[in-house]
């Protein structure tokens, strides 16, 4: 370490600037832990193998180059914090009342609203399909719409905003709700930033003479330029070793 | 008989042209069989941090679903705004730089335009224009009706978007979960426990929150929800409800306010 003195200040350089690894013990951990989980083999069946010819794992010729977990001594500690606080986080108790799966189709949502309408109503109003007049009958006061729409909420994994709420009547309407907005594509397709964005379709429009540029996400757009440029790479490397074997032979 | 029959038609005119005016302005704009617009709108009282739905309260349109006035919270906005300002800028004026009164150039024959001296605004490195002395006043004025309006208008404009969330106890409809409050408050999972700052991290992964900026209308001091958001202070913002304007609802992506809140601001700005 070296010390400069700048007036009234003294700053300290460090020679060397590599990580510093707070973690190192852990290899030797990693390292037993992975001894102990290898099976033990016959000694003359390892040999016969060898005499084989087959390929060894860790064979210093073949992976020279390759940087496997034992060449890192210790973690990063910042990386190490985060994995720790991502886990507390995970572990700690939370009352989860949305279902972590959110409703995809509209076999489910029907389902789904079927069985907690009859679960709320006596058997007079049960309904076995969406279409039976009883699902189109309004809630009869706010305790059962609040029953109803908590239930649907909870259990399709999609939270509907209260404003939505006080215009959603009956049963029915729900399902149109689900189906107009989820269903749809249109509540995944909602960017907060831009929420007076028009999507558009094919299926808009009848006309033949009106063509719809499909949009092409972002990721698409990255991951098929990340294909071109590999299949490019690919392609002048082959070319490369072309002519270096022709000028080669020439030069033979 | 001309005469006659004038004198006879003048009032009769007079009074047909009153009965018109009078119809004109009495006439009704509402349609006889318009539907009247709802006057509640349902607002859900949850649980926190798990948003729980504990029950519905109705609440007046006029608090929770005005219809958007732009120009009134444009209003408010620039209001706000100027009374922000602190008006410490101090620049100096002609008088206070620092050359020398000398004029320049002689007033005529120089083949130049006419100059006073250095300090003159006009030229380069001189004083400033109508310079003021701090602190200067940049306050403004608006009707406190037209403030009320514009704030339940942020907040119903929120509301319409699906951004607000009312925290709140059920009032005997259901009970909060175990880990749930009913108030904007962030507490360890145990009495031992030092966890409480990881619940409020997991409350924002729950509902992809992160990145968003939060606003949390409270009643009361929360000490616990002060402390526990400070490695997320950049978005979180927490205001009770007196301090509470127009800004901070605007700029909000989430706003959590608790139901006696709402009831406070309905006191206040609906009367």
């Amino acid at each position: 370490m070296l010390a400069l003195h700048s007036g009234s200040h003294t700053c300290k350089r460090h020679m060397h600037t590599s990580f510093v690894r707070q973690d190192f013990m852990s290899w030797f951990k990693r390292k037993q832990a992975k001894q102990a989980t290898a099976p033990v083999r016959d000694t003359a069946e390892v040999i016969s193998e060898i005499e084989a010819g087959k390929d060894q794992e860790g064979t210093p010729d073949k992976g020279k180059l390759r940087l496997t977990d034992n060449d890192f001594v210790g973690t990063e500690t910042a990386q190490h914090d985060r994995i720790q606080r991502a886990k507390l986080v995970q572990d700690v108790p939370f009352n989860k009342w949305l279902s972590g799966e959110k409703v995809k189709d509209e076999r489910t949502l029907k389902q789904i609203l079927i069985e907690v309408h009859n679960a709320s109503t006596d058997a007079a109003h049960k309904i076995n399909t969406i279409e039976d007049p009883a699902a189109q009958t309004a809630f009869q006061d706010l305790t059962s719409k609040f029953h109803f729409s908590k239930q649907v909420q909870a259990r399709t994994g999609i939270m509907i905003p209260d404003y939505t709420l006080t215009r959603l009547r009956s049963c029915a309407s729900f399902h149109t709700y689900f189906q107009s907005e989820i269903l749809s594509g249109k509540h995944a397709r909602y960017n907060e930033r831009e929420p007076n964005a028009i999507h558009l379709s094919d299926s808009a429009f009848s006309s033949t003479n009106i063509h719809v540029v499909p949009e092409v996400k972002t990721r698409d757009r990255k991951k098929k330029l990340s294909l071109l440029l590999a299949e490019a790479a690919a392609r002048e490397r082959d070319a490369a070793q072309k002519a270096l074997q022709s000028a080669r032979s020439e030069g033979l | 008989m001309s005469c006659l029959s004038s004198s006879f038609l003048r009032p009769l005119l007079k009074h047909a042209m009153a009965c018109r005016r009078y119809a004109s302005s009495t006439r009704s704009s509402i349609l006889k069989h318009a539907a009247l617009p709802p006057q509640y709108t349902l607002a859900t009282v949850r649980a926190f941090p798990s948003l729980e739905p504990l029950t519905f309260v109705p609440v007046p349109t006029t608090l929770l679903d005005a219809p958007l006035r732009r120009d009134l919270l444009w209003r408010a906005v620039v209001y706000e705004n100027d009374n922000k300002r602190v008006g410490s800028s101090n620049p100096p004026g002609r008088s206070d730089n620092g050359y020398s009164r000398r004029k320049l150039l002689p007033q005529k024959g120089s083949g130049k335009a006419r100059a006073g001296d250095a300090n003159s605004p006009t030229r380069h490195n001189g004083g400033r224009a109508l310079a003021r002395t701090a602190p200067n006043d940049y306050t403004t004025e608006l009707p406190k009706k037209a403030y009320s309006r514009a704030l339940l208008n942020a907040l119903s404009y929120q509301y319409r978007r699906g951004n607000l969330y009312v925290i709140g106890d059920g009032r005997g409809l259901t009970q909060a979960h175990d880990f749930d409050l009913n108030e904007l408050e962030i507490l360890p999972t145990k009495a031992d426990a030092d966890d409480a700052d990881v619940v409020f991290e997991r409350f924002l992964n729950e509902f992809e929150l992160k990145s968003r900026k939060l606003l949390f209308v409270t009643s009361g001091p929360r000490e616990g929800l002060f402390t526990n958001t400070e490695n997320f202070k950049d978005d979180v913002n927490i205001v009770r409800q007196e301090f509470l304007d127009v800004n901070d609802l605007l700029r909000a992506h989430r706003i959590f306010i608790e139901q006696e809140a709402l009831e406070y601001l309905a006191i206040v700005h609906l009367s």
